[in-house]
């Protein structure tokens, strides 16, 4: 039997679904290297699948907490009106839901990558109480923590922007990441170009979203992929 | 405004499998003005207190689908509000053990998802870069598999699959050019 036959074992364990048979003939198997490497290896997809999901969730319960907004009208002339202005506003909306709903749809929040926060590991970093408000999703606090801290660390500057996109301030956060974007000794200038071209998109400028899509489409950013998606929908 | 609420957990799992996350939507909705106004017996913002709660569905989910939480002998509105509790005590740095009552409710539970500190270190950083990098069909399965513990045989019906065997193989895929894509960053790529 081959060695890869039992690599399922390692999926039972991490999901929880392995007998205590199995998890005796796991843990025999661990103790050959090749096979540990492999436990290794899928006890960080794991735990990496473990994190995406827990976000796209609680950005999920998030957004239950922004119910669409119920108009009540007081009477017929009012309804009248706001049909007459409905029906003024639809070109305006054709022009300009298309690339709202796509901005959502590609839309997720950076995760923290300047100073991971570890379980029960101390970090003295000075990011550190921004980075947890940011984490906690209060973007205005995170901001103005962040804002604070600027001198010291220039990786700030794409989660300050991002701040600003999470509050859909686009203009704001487009100010930022355009230099960030075009610094070639930037840490995190694939981030930067990528949220770039969803503030634009966000802001109804699908030109200026298009070409910089272009460039990410061409280039090895890890955004690559979702930059074709959303070019793919987009155009 | 949700007035129908799930009468056992039971009748809440038949509905996550019919209506997936739908139906934990409206757990959420059904509780949480409620949770919100026991939250403020506590010395914790109404910020907070979302996030709290947000968290505690997560938990509630996770035990769920991990098969941890297969029994409740007691209202799943109860349950939630000890989660909640042990919840909104560990936010605010007390001894989260000091609560005995609803230590029979929590008991052989996984509550990481109320532990709002884990985040990736550096390693698991490179992991997540790979998996952007992988594709949305491979990111999707394995985020299904993994965090939502769907089986090979609901993974086959949730997209589209025509047997198990491509399933499987598939995954085995997604997770050897996962291995790849790592050893290229760790060779400097």
């Amino acid at each position: 039997m081959k060695m890869e036959d039992k690599f399922p074992l390692i999926d039972a364990y991490l999901t929880g679904h392995i007998s205590d048979k199995e998890n005796q003939e796991l843990n025999e198997l661990r103790k050959i290297p090749e096979f540990e490497q492999e436990f290794q290896f899928r006890q960080d997809a794991f735990l990496t699948a473990k994190a995406l999901g827990r976000r796209e969730l609680k950005s999920r319960l998030q957004s239950l907490d922004q119910p669409a907004k119920v108009i009540r009208f007081r009477n017929w002339w009012a309804l009248a009106a706001a049909m007459i202005l409905l029906l003024l506003a639809v070109p305006f909306l054709f022009d300009h839901s298309p690339s709202d709903k796509l901005y959502a749809e590609f839309y997720s929040t950076l995760p923290n990558k300047i100073d991971p926060i570890t379980r029960g590991e101390s970090t003295k970093s000075e990011l550190r109480p921004a980075l947890i408000e940011y984490e906690r999703a209060n973007y205005t606090t995170a901001r103005q923590l962040f804002e604070e801290k600027r001198e010291l660390n220039p990786d700030v500057e794409v989660y300050i922007a991002i701040t600003h996109l999470e509050e859909g301030q686009f203009n704001e956060a487009i100010k930022i990441l355009q230099p960030i974007s075009e610094n070639s000794g930037a840490r995190f200038r694939q981030e930067a170009k990528w949220y770039l071209a969803l503030a634009h998109l966000g802001n109804s400028n699908k030109d200026q979203a298009t070409a910089l899509l272009q460039e990410i489409s061409k280039s090895q950013s890890m955004y690559q992929n979702r930059a074709k998606e959303l070019l793919a929908k987009l155009l | 405004m949700v007035t129908e609420r799930y009468k056992s957990l039971e009748e809440f799992k038949n509905s996550l499998d019919q209506i997936g996350l739908k139906a934990l939507d409206k757990v959420y909705l059904t509780y949480k003005e409620e949770f919100l106004l026991f939250s403020k017996r506590y010395d914790i913002s109404q910020e907070d207190a979302h996030d709290v709660y947000q968290d505690t569905i997560m938990a509630f989910y996770e035990n769920v689908r991990t098969g941890r939480l297969n029994k409740l002998t007691s209202s799943i509105k109860t349950y939630l509000f000890s989660i909640g509790k042990y919840s909104i005590y560990n936010r605010l740095k007390k001894n989260s053990k000091t609560i005995t009552l609803d230590k029979a409710h929590l008991e052989n539970l996984d509550l990481e998802a109320i532990d709002s500190n884990i985040q990736p270190n550096e390693k698991l950083v490179q992991m997540e870069r790979a998996m952007d990098q992988l594709g949305d069909r491979c990111k999707k399965i394995l985020i299904l598999f993994y965090y939502h513990s769907y089986s090979i045989e609901a993974l086959m019906h949730e997209l589209d699959y025509k047997n198990e065997n491509v399933v499987r193989s598939h995954k085995s895929r997604c997770l050897r050019s996962l291995k790849e894509l790592i050893k290229g960053y760790e060779n400097g790529g």
